[in-house]
């Protein structure tokens, strides 16, 4: 309120509003409400603390209460989330909504987890959690901002590589480059659903996570020598299924135009050509960095083609960070002496220069290439 | 955003149907299966204990259950009657238990029980100690379902109960 009167008396002084204006402003504000945040805060801590006291009662006596209680108040949690829920949907009330069905993803993971404990069930951890994607995905559809989905997605990615590391593909440490092709698939999934802004936001999120683990996979365990090489083949047939795959979406994908097409497929070939190769040494190494940079490349031009500014400009900045690392890679004994550092300083000093001065011009021409 | 009302109600009720129908699912095998009880050893002697589960071998008294090369993949039929093993349901056996070889072992899903932090240790020892059996509870397609844990004949409760008043 203070800033408020502060505000009105200075437009006011500047001759923006009248004097009734102002009194009206100011009647109309001490008419209202007021929120005491004192008291709010008091409420929450006393409803914290009680929620708190009831979890701890529950513990305490958990072995005590049958299973058919502990089954029966799961259920009527989930029914009184679910219920509340479908009645704030529609009710503009978006946020309330959303919390509600975050709630109702977390109350169902619980759930699973009671119910192996009361069954004794077998089974691992990721088998649980795709369980629990397949059943929650129809209720992350209907929510509107990205929270409730990012924490879907990241479940289902992870459980999905961990799945893939424990049952289909020996050794398992080729996993982290399949993450890239199940986001996408995910992503592309979603577009194709018509899934809502938050949950393509949380899958595009998710996507650029994974295809810089994979990037960064391609030249951890590129430049080494594989020792099992009969594990890669095993590999090899889901990595070439799921490439297949996303490439019949962005073919039959009718939002992105034919260059955007040619790009993301371009990306798709040389990212399965980069996984599979096997080069050892420093050329090996020399290579990977080159081709890590051109996939870069690659995804920073379908930014600018989507006028996507601000992830164009975090690839640009990832491509700098590359291409510096790829030059002290090259200089190799060199970069630890004098003349080295020097070369290396002046070159991260040029790249921040440019970058500042001319990061909109490259944006706007980036845009204007893959018009 | 999916907006349909009918839709937004089917995906909010979805997830409590669905793990409705699998508690229902898990009491069924509990309650109309056949019930056999199986004596069972530890493991792994270093530490039966993952988390809050107590885990076991289950000794099914059959000799060279799961050696030789038997694929992980094949589901494997355990006929406790007869202590036999076969690749395929075996008619002539009134009771089989289904599962697969992983690394030596016969895996069901009932290897594994649930048990109060405050008395793991102990359990874990009687079991080591070869003094621990449990029930299962078996459907005619050969799923198994633990039902109780025995510590000499009594249920895990009743035996520390009587422990406790002696």
């Amino acid at each position: 309120m203070k800033n408020l009167n502060k505000l009105i008396r200075e437009w006011q002084d500047r001759g923006l509003i009248t004097s009734d204006q102002v009194h009206n402003i100011l009647d109309y504000e001490n008419k209202k409400p007021k929120a005491s945040w004192f008291m709010y805060g008091i409420i929450t801590l006393g409803v914290s603390v009680v929620g708190l006291g009831l979890v701890s009662l529950i513990a305490a006596n958990w072995h005590q209460i049958s299973d058919g209680v502990k089954l029966g108040g799961a259920f009527v949690l989930l029914s009184i989330i679910s219920i509340m829920s479908y009645k704030t949907h529609g009710s503009g009330k978006l946020l309330i909504y959303d919390s509600l069905v975050l709630g109702l993803q977390a109350a169902s993971l619980a759930t699973i987890g009671l119910i192996a404990q009361i069954y004794h069930s077998g089974g691992r951890l990721e088998q649980a959690i795709l369980f629990w994607s397949l059943i929650c995905l129809p209720s992350v559809l209907t929510t509107n901002f990205m929270f409730s989905p990012f924490i879907w997605v990241g479940g289902l990615t992870g459980s999905l590589l961990f799945f893939l590391g424990d049952m289909v593909i020996k050794p398992p440490q080729f996993v982290p480059l399949l993450a890239p092709l199940i986001s996408a698939i995910i992503t592309l999934s979603a577009k194709r659903l018509g899934a809502s802004d938050g949950f393509l936001k949380a899958s595009h999120a998710w996507l650029l996570v994974s295809v810089m683990c994979g990037l960064l996979a391609c030249e951890a365990f590129g430049a080494r020598p594989l020792s099992d090489p009969t594990g890669l083949s095993n590999f090899s047939q889901v990595f070439y299924f799921l490439s297949i795959l996303i490439l019949v979406f962005i073919w039959s994908n009718k939002s992105y135009v034919p260059l955007q097409k040619s790009l993301l497929t371009a990306l798709v070939i040389i990212y399965a050509f980069s996984s599979q190769l096997k080069v050892p040494a420093l050329k090996g190494e020399i290579l990977f960095a080159t081709l890590t940079l051109l996939q870069l490349g690659l995804i920073g031009a379908f930014f600018a083609s989507e006028k996507a500014r601000r992830r164009f400009n975090f690839i640009l900045i990832l491509m700098g960070l590359r291409f510096f690392g790829l030059f002290i890679q090259a200089l190799q004994g060199l970069a630890l002496t004098g003349f080295g550092l020097i070369l290396s300083g002046a070159l991260l000093i040029a790249l921040a220069t440019i970058w500042q001065k001319h990061r909109s011009k490259i944006s706007l021409w980036a845009e204007r290439i893959t018009q | 955003m999916i907006s349909s009302k009918r839709f937004v109600a089917l995906a909010l009720f979805f997830p409590v149907f669905c793990l409705a129908v699998l508690a229902f699912y898990r009491s069924s095998i509990r309650l109309v299966g056949k019930e056999i009880t199986l004596n069972i050893t530890g493991y792994d002697p270093r530490d039966l204990l993952s988390g809050n589960y107590l885990i076991y071998t289950i000794d099914y008294q059959i000799p060279d259950l799961c050696s030789g090369n038997v694929s992980e993949e094949h589901p494997i039929f355990v006929c406790p009657e007869d202590r036999q093993s076969y690749m395929e349901p075996p008619s002539t056996c009134s009771l089989i238990i289904k599962g697969r070889c992983q690394s030596g072992r016969f895996i069901a899903g009932v290897e594994r029980f649930y048990i109060p932090e405050e008395h793991a240790i102990h359990l874990e020892k009687l079991v080591l100690n070869k003094r621990g059996s449990v029930v299962l509870s078996v459907s005619r397609s050969g799923k198994a379902q633990v039902k109780e844990l025995l510590i000499e004949g009594q249920s895990w409760h009743q035996f520390l109960k009587s422990q406790t008043s002696k």
